[in-house]
């Protein structure tokens, strides 16, 4: 095994990591905030470990270009559904179905990625919603509309701001 | 290793699949079929068809959701009603899908069990590749064995077109409010980056088509995502007449693809064939407008589409 194949392992067992750690966090996260900062934090940086690990046991600059080419549409898609997702659920119109319709979105919204993510962040029907509210025992979605305007400055929204400069072009 | 992945995408589409039919709300139910076109997206790169890869990732998994989701949003516009699932089970359906289950298993086992198949179309192809204007078998098929049927699958998605026209009827569906934080800085700044990213891959696609997987059904759908975004992001507004670009846009494929036919007819050389890698490119870009357009149009629900109010 070269030292080459060892370094891109390592890169690899690391990215894998902050995919699961970010999976986990979006699972376990009670908020949306919350999600979205696991999540973008976890995909960005594991997206971002994987390529390496890839560019360097690709073995061509051409392969390796790609691949962060690759990477960097990764953080663009991912910041600007992530700050989109985090929009819509300060929206007061979020959280008319019952204060939960972005909260019930968030894990979901990103598989699409891009600007229907948000179109449809407070479209979640209410019998689905009831359903996941019952599967969050700490009842912190009752909160959700609540602090929504202190999250604006403190709490809430920092967890989500910092990816945004960095994909913002 | 490679067991165990495969295995696991199985297992993922089963679940998916299941998933997508008994979801608990119609929404979930679109967002898994996504994630199930993504997945089986995978499965094909791992059966090595990078070719269908490549198309489910454009077609079935971006495109589909996308339309999936427009419809879904006109079904929420129309009344909470409309979007719950409808009534689902009957006393039919367990013996029915054990039925169909058995049904299928039996037929792959009996697929495992056939002998390899002689004289099969693919060994032709690949027997008679060295003689083609490009190295791609796959494009040679669509193109060059087999033009007429991808001339009538043109032909399908024009007529596809129409009759959703005659469906929607003369004014089309009622307009969707764009959705708010369109304007926001941010989507601007996508756009600029996406749409110009999405007309170079699509250019790149189908001009890889003659060597390496591609084409212009998957560049067809690459470009159509840009056009969906524009129209999602209220840059491009539906609007009740077409315009010349939607026009002739629509049918550029089927009368490029068509003129050259009968060109070869007339010269005596057998219609639709291909007098070189020239023609075959000249083609699969018509190709490529008409896919774009006619999946713009669909998605947009509208005769033509205009520019819309920056905001």
């Amino acid at each position: 095994m070269s030292i080459l194949q060892v370094a891109a392992t390592i890169l690899l067992v690391l990215g894998g990591f902050f995919y699961f750690a970010g999976t986990v966090g979006l699972l376990r996260f009670p908020d949306v905030h919350s999600r979205l900062h696991a999540l973008t934090k976890a995909d960005n940086l594991g997206l971002g470990l994987v390529c390496l690990a890839m560019a360097l046991l690709g073995g061509s600059w051409r392969g390796a270009a790609m691949l962060l080419v690759i990477w960097l549409l990764g953080l663009l898609a991912a910041t600007v559904s992530c700050h989109l997702v985090a929009q819509a659920a300060l929206e007061p119109a979020a959280a008319g179905d019952g204060g939960s319709g972005g909260e019930a979105i968030a894990p979901m919204g990103r598989s699409y990625g891009g600007a229907d993510a948000v179109t449809e962040a407070s479209a979640e029907e209410a019998d689905a919603t009831r359903r996941r509210t019952g599967a969050w025992p700490d009842g912190s979605i009752a909160e959700q509309p609540a602090p929504r305007r202190s999250a604006d400055t403190s709490s809430g929204a920092s967890p989500a701001d910092p990816p945004t400069p960095r994909g913002d072009p | 290793m490679s067991l165990a992945l495969d295995g696991l995408l199985a297992i993922a589409l089963v679940v998916l699949a299941l998933q997508v039919v008994a979801g608990a709300s119609l929404f979930r139910g679109i967002v898994m079929f996504v994630v199930f076109g993504l997945v089986m997206a995978l499965a094909w790169a791992r059966l090595r068809a990078p070719n269908l890869a490549l198309a489910e990732a454009a077609i079935g998994a971006g495109i589909s959701g996308a339309l999936l989701m427009l419809g879904y949003r006109r079904l929420r516009a129309a009344g909470p009603e409309a979007t719950r699932p409808g009534p689902r089970s009957s006393r039919l359906a367990a013996p029915l899908s054990l039925l169909v289950a058995g049904l299928v298993a039996s037929l792959g086992w009996t697929a495992l069990g056939l002998p390899e198949a002689l004289g099969a179309a693919g060994a032709a192809v690949v027997a008679a590749m060295p003689s083609q204007a490009v190295a791609n078998p796959v494009t040679a098929v669509l193109l060059v064995f087999r033009g007429y049927d991808t001339l009538l699958e043109l032909a399908v998605l024009l007529v596809a077109l129409a009759g959703a026209r005659a469906v929607e009827g003369p004014a089309g569906p009622a307009e969707l409010a764009t959705p708010t934080m369109t304007g926001l800085p941010i989507v601007g700044a996508l756009l600029a980056a996406l749409v110009p990213l999405s007309v170079l891959v699509a250019g790149y696609l189908v001009h890889a088509g003659g060597n390496a997987p591609g084409g212009a059904f998957q560049g067809g759908a690459v470009l159509a995502a840009a056009g969906v975004l524009l129209v999602l992001t209220g840059r491009l507004v539906p609007h009740p007449v077409p315009g010349p670009v939607e026009r002739w846009g629509a049918v550029l494929g089927l009368l490029v693809f068509s003129a050259l036919g009968l060109v070869m007819l007339a010269r005596g050389q057998g219609m639709l064939s291909m007098p070189g890698a020239w023609a075959i490119y000249l083609v699969e870009s018509a190709m490529l407008v008409s896919i774009a357009t006619t999946l713009v149009l669909l998605l947009g629900a509208a005769p033509g589409l205009r520019r819309g109010p920056l905001p």
